[in-house]
């Protein structure tokens, strides 16, 4: 598991400056959290069997790594290190029962689709990670900013999987016909079998590798 | 860095649990009222969903109260229809504030004979009238329900909803999310020859008229669907014969 360490940062002058907008753009692909990190796998394999609850789902998440991040990094220096994780699984705990309050409230709809998938959040180790990695030893907007970045970073990924799978698992996207399963496509039940997310994962992994040479030898 | 004592950490650990804990309490009882708001009208619409002629409904609440008639029955088929008869005191702990709160999750706390299942009566606006019955039981992973809506001749499946706690999506969760799988059930008859043989999902189908295929990859789901229709419906089978008799 490579995890990327990034030293703390000294004032910044602008808001959105460079190092804001690398933090932003790197999860996208240098840095993915999840085809380069390796974090978040377990879930990026449970949920692409179709695209709304994928989506949902890297919503979730980028809200709670996001927050998450904002809040430790703001305690960090009050947080003793013999207790670092349990603290931050405390915020991210309490994190995830608010978002999972506040759509059981306001959008119910989502909520019911949802419900599932929120309590997963906790055990995601995007989130810790970059507590660990990022948030324990950075300024609050960096942090907040790296959270965003890492999140839609998780979600390209997801969204990406979630494609192919329904795709080619059920010839809709979106829950709309692409390839008529009436007419001539066979749906290729398999594509929605956990198994096929793995070797999916595998092919995005070795196409980026393909693609990105930055990425050959880095762990 | 030197580390602070023990009892430091321990009163540390204290005062964030205390404060996290009682931010979300506060939090939470702030939305309660408006969780229980909506899990009601989550409810009807369910309810609602089953009945052929309304498709999704928005205004779940005003609908269900212009065209549902609430009804308790016991599966000796006696029927109950005032909350005083079913908010009985050997039927504690549970009580029910209004007839469409009936809730199965909740009766099983009750022992077995003193059960009361709900009947929804739909009037429909061209005189089509549907008795929606409820269901529940056990999936892969949790629980399972349903509400199925029967014709006037109390045996042909005219809609039904599925709902799952926590199925797998794509898979499992396929009970709820596909059109196809619900609409398998629709003209499906729960008497064959006037014994009741329900509507079985199997692997293979031998009677249509009777039978459905499973969902690939969701078998364990699919004979939970089975075994719940099959268990429940039989529930309400002598409330049937008591309104068949009556017509």
């Amino acid at each position: 598991m490579a995890e990327t360490q990034i030293a703390p940062q000294t004032e910044s002058t602008s808001l959105f400056g460079a190092k804001e907008r690398k933090l932003l753009v790197d999860p996208l692909n240098d840095d993915n959290p999840v085809t380069v990190q390796i974090l978040g796998v377990c879930s990026a394999l449970a949920v692409t069997s179709q695209v709304k609850p994928a989506l949902i789902m890297a919503l979730g998440l980028t809200i709670v790594t996001a927050m998450s991040n904002l809040v430790i990094s703001m305690m960090r220096n009050s947080i003793p290190s013999a207790i670092r994780m349990i603290v931050q699984l405390l915020v991210v705990a309490a994190l995830v029962q608010m978002v999972s309050d506040v759509l059981q409230a306001f959008i119910y709809d989502v909520y019911a689709e949802l419900s599932v998938f929120i309590g997963l959040i906790i055990t995601n180790c995007i989130v810790m990670g970059r507590l660990e990695a990022f948030a324990m030893a950075n300024r609050p907007w960096q942090s907040f900013i790296d959270g965003i970045g890492n999140g839609l970073g998780y979600g390209v990924i997801l969204l990406l999987m979630a494609t192919i799978r329904e795709i080619l698992g059920k010839g809709t996207w979106f829950g709309i016909t692409i390839l008529s399963t009436e007419s001539w496509y066979v749906p290729n039940n398999l594509m929605l079998l956990p198994c096929a997310s793995l070797f999916l994962m595998g092919v995005i992994i070795w196409i980026q590798r393909g693609f990105n040479t930055k990425l050959i030898g880095k762990s | 860095m030197s580390q602070p004592s023990n009892a430091k950490l321990y009163l540390y650990v204290l005062v964030l649990t205390v404060i996290s804990g009682a931010g979300l309490s506060l939090f939470y009882n702030s939305l309660k009222d408006i969780h229980a708001d909506n899990k009601k009208k989550a409810k009807k619409a369910d309810i609602l969903s089953s009945i052929p002629e309304l498709g999704k409904v928005e205004n779940a609440n005003e609908v269900f109260k212009d065209r549902i008639t609430v009804l308790a029955v016991k599966a000796d088929g006696t029927i109950l229809d005032k909350l005083e008869s079913i908010n009985t005191a050997d039927r504690l702990p549970v009580v029910y504030k209004e007839m469409a709160d009936i809730d199965l999750a909740l009766e099983d706390k009750v022992a077995l004979e003193k059960r009361i299942y709900p009947v929804y009566q739909y009037k429909g606006n061209t005189g089509q009238n549907f008795y929606v019955v409820a269901v529940r039981g056990n999936g892969l992973w949790d629980k399972i329900w349903g509400y199925i809506a029967l014709e006037n001749d109390l045996n042909t499946i005219a809609g039904i909803y599925f709902g799952h706690k926590g199925e797998t999506p794509g898979l499992g969760a396929e009970i709820k999310d596909s059109k196809t799988f619900k609409d398998k059930f629709i003209k499906k008859q729960i008497y064959k020859e006037g014994k009741y043989v329900s509507v079985l999902v199997k692997k293979k189908i031998k009677d249509k008229s009777h039978e459905i295929a499973t969902i690939s990859g969701a078998t364990v789901t699919s004979d939970g669907v089975s075994e719940m229709m099959d268990r429940g419906i039989k529930n309400y089978l002598a409330y049937f014969d008591k309104v068949k008799s009556s017509k």
